[in-house]
């Protein structure tokens, strides 16, 4: 589904240059589940960023289903993103002023979908995750646990086949966390592949597969249960090993 | 993105920001209604030069025998007292003399006092061997604006009798005391032709009632000229002739210097050097139409310049919001908007407060061209050049906030979500 070459991504403050990532290949197949880990500054969100085209990188090829998608024009870039990946961020970035329903239906505006389909399919999905009580409520209005959940529902609003979660229960207690990891779960199993960073050692062993970064580098790629398309085989591939 | 979800969005952003949008607004309408105020004042100010100066009286040159310093059209102080010279219909002869000039007539200011003295008025005392007459007995007394003038005057200013005629050559050599009513006046006095009225204890007869001109001559009266065979004493063919004034009219403004040293010539010979006063109110006139000019565009330049600073601010708003809401660019990025939506989203939101803005700049240039026309004495004010200001102070504003609009679509989808 998903291949990295040699992605290099760079930073130029002036006279210094940062290296944010550097020669970081990888390969994701569909429906699998994989943790991004790494300290601080390592680099995994950038990584997160690039898989989800919100940044390109400054070296290296990403092909998705085999196509360079770094050279493609900013629309088709803008629709891959809006048809084919769901975004859940640590910090939920729901819109304000935006109800709960408005937030899931925004997607599927970018997508042509007819607002009488966006409702009803934006109804349904804050039903899955919970929240037919809340449609009408602004996000000020709900706790963490349940933007989070507003949040996924918005993800999930164009059916993607790779969710991209960056910390999602960064900000929430243990128990509201738990509950946005069951419903992340929930979707590997039902065929979505999900690319999740995270800070927290349990929730990386949840994973099928996890991803070490260090200064930038791919430190460790680790299978560590079978998925739906993995190998099922717990294989450990320590580079530098 | 559909349009209704970009409108959605501004709206909600707009009421999100309540005081900082209604002050894009403000900034918005003033100045649109800077822009239309000043153009209605440039158009106004053309419109009223071009009036002015198409008028019968700026092609013509005006004889007196006083200094022409009250007014453009009407010489009414400095009098010569020295002077002894009567202007009359004869002098219109003239004319023979300067080819140019396509018609002459006579035109003396005067003012009709409405009520039978008999040789004495209020505050003055009856005269040896006269009654004192009975105060019961006195008309009020009252004045009427008006001009003596030949008949050429109504042809020259193409007025028209509505009821009743004009005099004629043939009235005028009568020396029939008549009068003619403007419109206004008319209704004014509820006069009527045929009726008779004491002016000055001679009994004139009103033999008409001109259509309305929308001129002062409106509320005016007029009667025949000073005749020279009139029997008259010295004293009274004076005071007649001071407001006297002989007008030749020119065909082509371009030759009013060359007609006026034709009848320089003529009233040199004919009364000796500088016995008369000859003006030309045209050249006056073009002075004052370059001195409102200059002055309308002073005012138009410091209107366009209120609208720019309105304009730059609105931009410089608009920008500063758009980067306090990077994280919101890239969320819509993340969302699947690409940069022309978040283009159009932001510029919506401009567009809907332009809208609002230009709403009340319409209401308030609509109000200051109003004010001109009532304060300035502008003609109306033509709608399509205030609309075409408009609708151009709206333009720039807008085109203005293409920037903004641009510079927050051109925002990186990852800095702006890493920004905040």
């Amino acid at each position: 589904m998903i291949e990295l070459k040699n992605i290099e991504k760079r930073y130029d403050l002036g006279e210094v240059q940062v290296k944010a990532l550097e020669d970081v290949s990888l390969h994701i197949e569909r429906g699998e589940y994989v943790a991004v880990m790494g300290p601080s500054g390592s680099g995994k969100s950038t990584l997160l960023n690039i898989l989800g085209i919100l940044d390109i990188p400054t070296g290296g090829g990403y092909f998705l289903e085999g196509y360079d998608i770094t050279r493609l024009p900013d629309r088709e870039q803008a629709r891959i993103r809006n048809k084919h990946f769901g975004f859940v961020f640590q910090s939920f970035n729901l819109f304000s002023e935006l109800s709960a329903l408005e937030n899931v239906m925004l997607p599927m505006s970018y997508a042509g979908i007819s607002s009488s389909k966006r409702r009803e399919r934006a109804v349904q999905l804050l039903g899955d995750v919970g929240l037919s009580h809340r449609l009408h409520h602004l996000p000020t209005m709900l706790s963490g646990g349940e933007q989070q959940r507003v949040a996924i529902a918005r993800a999930l609003a164009n059916q993607p086949s790779l969710i991209l979660a960056d910390e999602p229960t960064g900000n929430l207690p243990s128990d509201k966390g738990e509950e946005i990891l069951q419903i992340i779960e929930d979707l590997n199993r039902q065929g979505v592949t999900i690319v999740m960073v995270t800070h927290n050692d349990e929730q990386g062993r949840r994973a099928h597969r996890r991803i070490d970064i260090m200064d930038g580098r791919l430190e460790a790629d680790e299978r560590l249960v079978s998925s739906r398309a993995a190998a099922p085989v717990a294989e450990v591939e320590r580079r530098g090993a | 993105m559909k349009r209704g979800e970009d409108l959605l969005l501004s709206s909600r952003s707009i009421r999100k920001r309540m005081v900082e949008s209604i002050l894009l607004i403000v900034a918005i309408a003033l100045g649109i209604g800077a822009a239309g105020a000043g153009i209605a004042m440039m158009a106004g100010t053309a419109a009223e030069s071009r009036e002015l100066l198409a008028s019968p009286e700026y092609r013509e040159i005006v004889v007196s025998i006083r200094e022409d310093t009250a007014e453009m059209d009407l010489p009414v102080a400095a009098v010569d007292e020295e002077s002894d010279l009567v202007l009359t219909t004869m002098d219109l002869k003239a004319a023979e003399e300067a080819p140019d000039v396509q018609y002459a007539y006579v035109a003396g200011r005067t003012r009709y006092h409405l009520g039978d003295f008999r040789g004495f008025g209020p505050g003055q005392p009856p005269q040896e061997g006269q009654a004192a007459p009975d105060p019961a007995d006195m008309l009020e007394i009252e004045e009427l604006d008006g001009y003596e003038v030949s008949p050429e005057f109504f042809s020259a200013w193409s007025m028209r009798a509505a009821e009743g005629s004009l005099f004629t050559e043939a009235d005028m050599a009568a020396g029939e005391p008549l009068l003619i009513y403007g419109s206004e006046l008319a209704a004014d006095m509820d006069g009527a032709v045929g009726e008779q009225i004491v002016v000055e204890g001679q009994m004139y007869t009103v033999v008409g009632v001109l259509e309305p001109t929308g001129t002062d001559y409106d509320n005016m009266a007029f009667s025949p000229a000073f005749m020279p065979d009139l029997q008259m004493n010295d004293m009274m063919a004076m005071r007649r002739s001071w407001g006297t004034t002989l007008r030749f009219a020119v065909s082509d403004v371009e030759r009013l210097e060359e007609a006026e040293e034709q009848l320089e010539s003529y009233f040199s010979r004919t009364y000796g050097a500088g016995s008369v006063v000859i003006s030309i109110p045209r050249a006056e006139a073009e002075a004052a139409k370059v001195r409102a000019t200059r002055l309308a565009t002073v005012v138009l330049f410091l209107s366009l310049a209120g609208l720019l600073i309105a304009a730059v601010n609105v931009s410089n708003i608009l920008y500063s919001r758009a980067v306090r809401r990077h994280r919101s660019v890239g969320i819509l990025k993340a969302l699947g908007a690409s940069m022309r939506d978040v283009f159009r989203l932001f510029f919506s939101e401009a567009l809907l407060l332009g809208g609002f803005g230009a709403v009340l700049g319409i209401g308030l240039s609509v109000l200051l061209s109003k004010l001109m026309e009532s304060s300035l004495g502008f003609e109306r004010i033509s709608a399509g050049v205030l609309g075409a200001g408009i609708l151009g102070a709206w333009a720039i504003t807008m085109a203005l906030t293409v920037f903004p609009a641009l510079q927050a679509a051109r925002v990186p989808a990852a800095e702006a979500i890493r920004n905040e």
